[in-house]
């Protein structure tokens, strides 16, 4: 059919990885703060349960059918029609989240680095380079992620343990925060919530099919989640998790507040490059995504002529929500609603299909 | 008086000038179709026709078309095409070598236009042979080696005794017993005999004989061997290549002494021709890539190509990218090392730089001065590069995001100080980098031209004027100046010429997007050049390997482990043969037996 | 190459249309200090201290000089305004011909009576500004703040910024005053393990000591901001103010700061004179060093906290005014039981006074008691605001002298 990209284990890792880190930089981890208060971390630890089990959900819709994909699954057990419809709803799940990421990156970067600039500028570029890297393939992008995450990841840790001298271990006490309740179940379910599973079962063609979808899924969820814990432990030991739950951007905020000496401080615009660089690979990556499915689901050979009118779709509807609280909130609501292609229906096709499978074989017996 | 008048009035009154007309080319009344034309009365045919379906010749294009910028698919060779090293022409069957003196004569003169072109000299000469043969030779004054060409001629004239016995030819008796000259052959069409007689050989043609022998005897004055200019190194040889392709290949050959190092020839360019030498490995290049080269040198059709920069743009994978996909050096040393890795380099006669392909960023950014000294000075030194090389790239761009978007980076006493002295000058920054960048581009291309008397002068004044005096002037503010001079330097320090031309080019945009979008510009400028960059193939080879995708070979890309730990070769050729040493390649380093070599 | 020709268009225009907040440097003015004064009825009086680049830079009329002083000198405007700063931007423009910047401001300085009435609803827009630094000092001032800012004109150094910051380091050495940051104080003024504190300044109204007044000499040190004599009317930084949530509650004096360092672990160095425990009249100059930082342990079990409070000094004695030999091994040890007794006694006043005073946790107890508690309701119900001024606190003071300096055998003068 369309022709087989292949790349290596260790680039589809990376790719997922830093896909998945984008929220991050976002407001995620305050709303994270705000459910679990000094025990935001522990949701995130959660969280990544959650999304292992997710992986391992995904692994055996995988597994009986090599050299498929999600979309092929979903077809061969709905049905034909049923299968393209869901599959056509799968795309337009991409569409939504590029769109709120794309809204989203762009207002932090008003509100960090460039408050005078128009939002739709900002907005532009993202889509510009978002159209570029979904252009150039899944290949491309894979290799150029491959090559700079070394820096990302490195300035990432360097931010957090630069921040070493205003660490104080008390403020992750008291250890469960608002509750085991809210910790664990409200927070780890907000926390596990990641597309990149679903996409990298979409994908999985990619990498060398599935046998290695478990390890490459897995590890990359191990890093990302690695990171996003990382990171809220940080941000709680250095702002006290009530200052924390007002900042808007919690990464910048702590990029403010290094502070070596009177020549080294207030660095923090060395890290929006790294913060744009995640930006732009997550927006591509699903906006490729997004041309992929569509591509898939309506039967046509090669997803690149989606990509421009999709690109143009992203970006209109990116501008909807009014402001940036509201926009947040949406964002939240996608993400929940995410839930049904990440977990309900991939189970609904998993039962399907294996009762279709225990119907054959009792046929055939 | 009368004098006077008639001049005055010849002054000031209009005359029509009597003077010949100026010189217009008109258009050519010939068909248009063809690409050359007023081909001078000799009545050959166009060389390059166009006909349906085979080759079309539009200038520079590349075989085939592809849907997507930057990727270039090469069309597959469609069946019954010839693999011709020449472009199609009229065949030459009628134009064969005459037994009879006269007509060949004739036909030489013909071809050569004599007695008008007096570059073909023609000396007939009588064999002494019973009976005597007549005959006569030409060959092109300046290009013939004169001394062999008398040897040859001594020869014929003096020392033959030939006996009547036709067994064969007369030609081949003669080239087999009399000629002396190391490369001989036979030959008897007049194109090929042209072909051969432009490049300094010599032509036979006797009295009876329907063949003309054809002698080697290149020999004008060439540049000798000399330093390199280009790429100096402080240890390692010091030779360079030279405009004529066999030294070239000789030079390249004295290191490499092995069997399996293949020279293929060939000639492109079909109004004259250039030779084109493929060197490779025979055991050790991967065979794919050596046939993909040779297919894609042999498939340009063009009339003629001067020089290797133009060849290099004949055959690279993405004509429109920045970055150059083949390495260009005119070190023999450093084409030997880069062949016993496996590579295939190519040399063009007339031309000092050699291609080596298939070429990967880093390779670009390596010279010879780390390989030859200790592996802790090359990793100095190329640490030292990489570093340049993003100062190069980004240095003013960073400058300018800094200074106009994000001014809490810069501590408050350099800040204040860069805007009490920004205070005077009347320009943005933006203007007043692009002042400085282009100011310096411009020293840089004017020194190459400047004669050498006054060349030392110019530098002082040059640096005069563009430093000190322009910031006394107010026009610039002294932090731009360094930051300049900074950079340049640093972009003189990259090996490859064309990678520090790309990276001169690609500093441009950084500029302009750093100051319309601070370092949010100059990261989106960052990802769409590394995109790029890791999208574009050298000969199929990824242009970032071994970091692009990662491949095998670590101990030589920009950290240099010892020699003695790099065992394999890179990865990413496919070469043959992997293993280059022994597992224990120092062998005196004892291993529980006093030094014995082992493995 | 199709494609280039459809996205060149779109940079070009995209370039055409401008550069949008790009701000050259000469269009802006850095403030370098904003001080908060009280206005009239709700409003305060906010100073901005501007610096001037083309003094700095030595352009303009033999600059030089005071540095920032020459021709020019860093501007003073004072500001009425609605309670918040940022709309005193605004009205700062009407009289400034550039655009205020506070991306360098290094101090902010409130004066007493703005400290004492809260200062939250300053620190809100502050905090929510971008432009901010997290890293920029807070002072309290004696006085008016913007009386503070005119008369301080540091010979040492080019810019005031330069000085705060290099107070930090000073403060190493004489301990007699402590540094805050700007995001320190925010998150104390919200947190109930800890309260803020800020260091004082003021200008020395004092000229020369009067005769009646003999200041302690055991207690170094023993002034708050200003009152130190010094014939010049030069800056002092010296005390703390301290707050209590976002108000201030009261003032320690050099030598009570001392010992509040020394509490929290920041006395890295500081001069100390007691006197000589074996002759009475004389005294002995010892410079303590923080051996390791002090442990804390809290105790909720009971009816009121208990906190148990170790703290590890390592003095080297600087000077010896009875000559008698206290390097020899059973004269230090006299000397460091003194010494440990005087240090005990004035940090228990110190924290007495806290708890009765200024009913405030400065320390950071609060931050140890929080680690009994499992969740936050269970901490918020305990009330630490409340329960702290009741604690009972416990203090060991382990003293060890290490070093005599040059000296290692006193001989008594003949």
């Amino acid at each position: 059919m369309r022709s087989r990209v292949s790349f290596g284990m260790a680039e589809a890792v990376v790719l997922l990885t830093m896909s998945s880190m984008a929220r991050i930089f976002l407001p995620f981890p305050r709303y994270l703060v705000e459910l679990s208060g000094p025990a935001a971390w522990l949701s995130s630890v959660a969280g990544l349960f959650l999304a292992l089990l997710q992986v391992y959900l995904f692994y055996i819709i995988l597994k009986p059918y090599p050299g498929e994909n999600i979309m092929d699954i979903t077809e061969r057990t709905l049905g034909k029609v049923a299968g393209a419809a869901l599959n056509i709803y799968y795309g337009f799940f991409f569409i939504t989240i590029a769109a709120g990421f794309t809204r989203i990156f762009s207002e932090a970067l008003l509100v960090s680095a460039l408050p005078r600039t128009p939002i739709s500028v900002v907005a532009t570029s993202f889509m510009l380079i978002a159209v570029m890297g979904a252009y150039l393939g899944l290949e491309t992008m894979a290799r150029s992620t491959r090559l700079t995450y070394p820096f990302v990841l490195g300035g990432i840790v360097v931010l957090l343990f630069g921040l070493l001298p205003r660490w104080e271990i008390s403020n992750l006490f008291p250890i469960l925060g608002s509750g085991p309740v809210n910790v664990f179940i409200k927070g780890g379910f907000n926390a596990a919530i990641v597309t990149e599973i679903f996409l990298a079962a979409v994908i999985v063609q990619s990498f060398k099919g599935q046998e290695v979808f478990g390890k490459i899924t897995s590890r990359a969820m191990l890093m990302s989640f690695g990171y996003l814990i990382i990171l809220e432990m940080v941000f709680i030991m250095t702002i006290n998790w009530n200052s924390a739950q007002e900042s808007t951007l919690p990464f910048y905020q702590l990029s403010r507040l290094i502070y070596f000496g009177r020549f080294f401080q207030r660095v923090e615009s060395i890290f929006i490059i790294i913060w744009s660089f995640i930006g732009m690979i997550k927006i591509s990556l699903t906006l490729y995504a997004s041309a992929f499915v569509l591509a898939h689901a309506f039967r046509l050979p090669d997803h690149r002529p989606l990509v421009l009118p999709l690109a143009v779709i992203i970006y209109s509807l990116s501008f909807l929500p009014p402001d940036l609280p509201s926009s947040l909130e949406l964002e939240r609501i996608i993400r929940m609603h995410g839930v049904l292609p990440s977990i309900i229906l991939p189970v609904l096709v998993l039962v399907l299909d294996r009762f279709r499978r225990r119907g054959s074989k009792n046929e055939a017996s | 008086m009368k004098e006077i008048l008639k001049n005055i009035i010849q002054l000031i009154s209009y005359r029509e000038s009597a003077g010949p007309e100026d010189f217009i080319l008109e258009e050519n009344l010939f068909d248009k179709k063809a690409v050359e034309s007023n081909q001078g009365g000799s009545g050959e045919p166009p060389i390059f026709a166009e006909k349906e379906g085979a080759d079309s010749v539009n200038e520079g294009r590349d075989e085939g078309s592809s849907q997507s910028k930057g990727r270039v698919r090469s069309r597959r060779r469609k069946k019954g095409e010839s693999s011709g090293e020449e472009p199609e022409q009229q065949s030459n069957g009628g134009d064969q070598v005459h037994g009879s003196l006269e007509q060949n004569r004739n036909r030489i003169d013909q071809i050569y236009g004599l007695p008008v072109n007096k570059d073909l000299i023609v000396r007939s000469f009588t064999m002494g042979t019973s009976p005597p043969t007549g005959g006569f030779a030409i060959f092109i004054d300046g290009l013939a080696d004169r001394t062999t060409v008398n040897l040859l001629l001594q020869n014929l004239m003096v020392h033959t005794r030939m006996y009547c016995n036709n067994e064969g030819s007369p030609a081949s008796y003669i080239m087999k017993n009399l000629l002396p000259g190391s490369q001989i052959r036979t030959l008897d069409s007049f194109k090929k005999i042209a072909d051969s007689v432009n490049y300094g050989d010599t032509a036979f043609f006797f009295q009876g004989s329907a063949q003309a022998i054809v002698v080697e005897t290149k020999g004008w004055e060439r540049r000798a061997v000399s330093r390199p200019n280009v790429e100096q190194t402080i240890s390692g040889p010091q030779e360079s290549f030279v405009e004529n392709l066999r030294v070239n290949t000789g030079l390249v050959r004295k290191i490499i002494r092995s069997e399996k190092l293949f020279t293929e020839l060939f000639q492109i360019g079909a109004r004259f021709p250039s030779d084109v030498a493929v060197m490779y490995l025979k055991d050790l290049a991967n065979p794919q890539l050596v046939e993909e080269v040779k297919r894609r040198i042999s498939s340009i059709t063009v009339d003629y190509v001067n020089d290797i920069g133009i060849l290099e743009q004949f055959i690279e994978d993405d004509p429109y990218s920045m970055n150059s996909q083949t390495l260009s050096t005119e070190r023999p040393d450093r084409v030997a090392a880069l062949l016993a890795e496996g590579k295939v380099a190519i040399l063009l006669g007339g031309s000092p730089f050699a291609l080596v392909v298939p070429v990967t960023m880093y390779s670009q950014m390596h010279t010879g001065e780390e390989v030859y000294l200790r592996w802790q000075y090359g990793t100095f030194l190329r640490y030292i590069r990489t570093i340049s090389f993003y100062l190069a790239l980004l240095l003013p761009g960073s400058y300018l995001a800094v200074v106009l978007y994000h001014q809490e980076m810069v501590p408050t006493e350099l800040l204040l100080f860069i805007a009490g002295n920004r205070e005077k000058v009347p320009f943005p920054t933006l203007v007043e980098m692009l002042l400085m960048e282009f100011s310096f581009e411009l020293v840089r291309e004017a020194g190459l031209r400047i004669p050498g008397i006054i060349g030392s002068t110019i530098g002082i004044v040059g640096a005069l004027i563009l430093g000190q005096t322009a910031v006394q002037a107010n026009i610039v503010s002294p932090i731009l100046v360094i930051l300049v001079a900074v950079t340049g330097l640093a972009s003189f320090s990259i090996p490859s010429y064309s990678l520090a031309f790309a990276v001169r080019i690609y500093r441009f945009f950084y500029i302009i997007m750093g100051s319309v979008l601070g370092f949010f510009g100059i990261s989106i400028v960052l990802y769409v050049q590394i995109l790029l960059t890791t999208n574009l193939k050298s000969f199929g080879v990824p242009y970032l390997s071994p970091t692009g995708p990662r491949t095998h070979s670590g101990p030589d890309i920009v950290f240099r482990l010892p020699i003695f730990m790099h065992r394999r070769r890179p990865d990413y050729l496919n070469p043959q043969d992997d293993i280059r040493m022994s597992q224990n390649p120092r062998g005196w380093v004892e291993e529980g037996n006093g030094g014995e070599k082992q493995g | 190459m199709r494609l280039l020709k459809i996205i060149a268009p779109l940079i070009l225009v995209l370039l055409m249309a401008g550069c949008w907040g790009k701000r050259e440097t000469d269009e802006i003015a850095y403030v370098l200090v904003m001080g908060f004064d009280k206005g009239p009825g709700h409003f305060s009086v906010i100073s901005f201290q501007i610096a001037n680049p083309k003094a700095i830079a030595g352009l303009s009329g033999g600059g030089g000089g005071k540095g920032v002083g020459g021709g020019d000198e860093p501007l003073f405007i004072e500001n009425i305004v609605a309670k918040l700063p940022i709309g005193a931007f605004n009205l700062l423009n009407v009289e400034r011909s550039r655009e205020i910047s506070l991306l360098h401001t290094t101090a902010f300085i409130f004066s007493e009576e703005v400290a004492r009435q809260g200062v939250a609803h300053y620190l809100n827009p502050l905090g929510r500004y971008r432009e901010t630094r997290g890293t920029a000092f807070v002072f309290v001032c004696r006085g008016k703040a913007s009386e503070f800012m005119k008369k301080n004109q540091p010979v040492l150094e080019v810019t005031p910024s330069k000085q705060y910051a290099m107070l930090a380091l000073t403060n190493k050495i004489h301990g007699l005053t402590q540094v805050t940051q700007f995001t320190d104080f925010y998150q104390g003024s919200k947190s109930v393990d800890v309260n803020p504190t800020a260091p004082l300044v003021g200008i020395s109204k004092k000229e020369e000591l009067s005769k009646s007044e003999i200041p302690p000499h055991n207690k170094l040190g023993d002034y708050l901001a200003g009152d130190m004599p010094s014939v010049e009317k030069d800056p002092q930084f010296i005390g703390t103010a301290v707050f209590r949530k976002d108000r201030m509650v009261g003032e320690l004096t050099g030598d009570e700061t001392r010992y509040f360092n020394m509490i929290i672990g920041k006395l890295n160095q500081s001069f100390l004179i007691i006197d000589d425990p074996k002759k009475k009249g004389q005294s002995v100059g010892m410079t303590l060093r923080q051996a390791r930082k002090p442990e804390v342990k809290v105790n909720l079990a009971g009816e009121r906290p208990e906190i148990e409070l170790r703290i590890y000094q390592e003095p080297e004695i600087a000077g010896v005014t009875s000559g008698i030999n206290y390097e020899s091994p059973e004269m230090k040890k006299v000397l460091e039981k003194a010494l440990a007794n005087i240090i005990r006694k004035r940090c228990e006043s110190l924290i007495t006074r806290t708890q009765e005073e200024f009913r405030s946790d400065i320390f950071g107890f609060g931050r140890k008691a929080k680690r009994k508690f499992i969740t936050l309701e269970k901490w918020k119900k305990y009330n630490w605001d409340e329960a702290f001024p009741q604690a009972r606190v416990d203090i060991i003071v382990h003293v060890k002298i290490r070093r005599t300096g040059l000296m290692l055998n006193t001989r008594p003068t003949q």
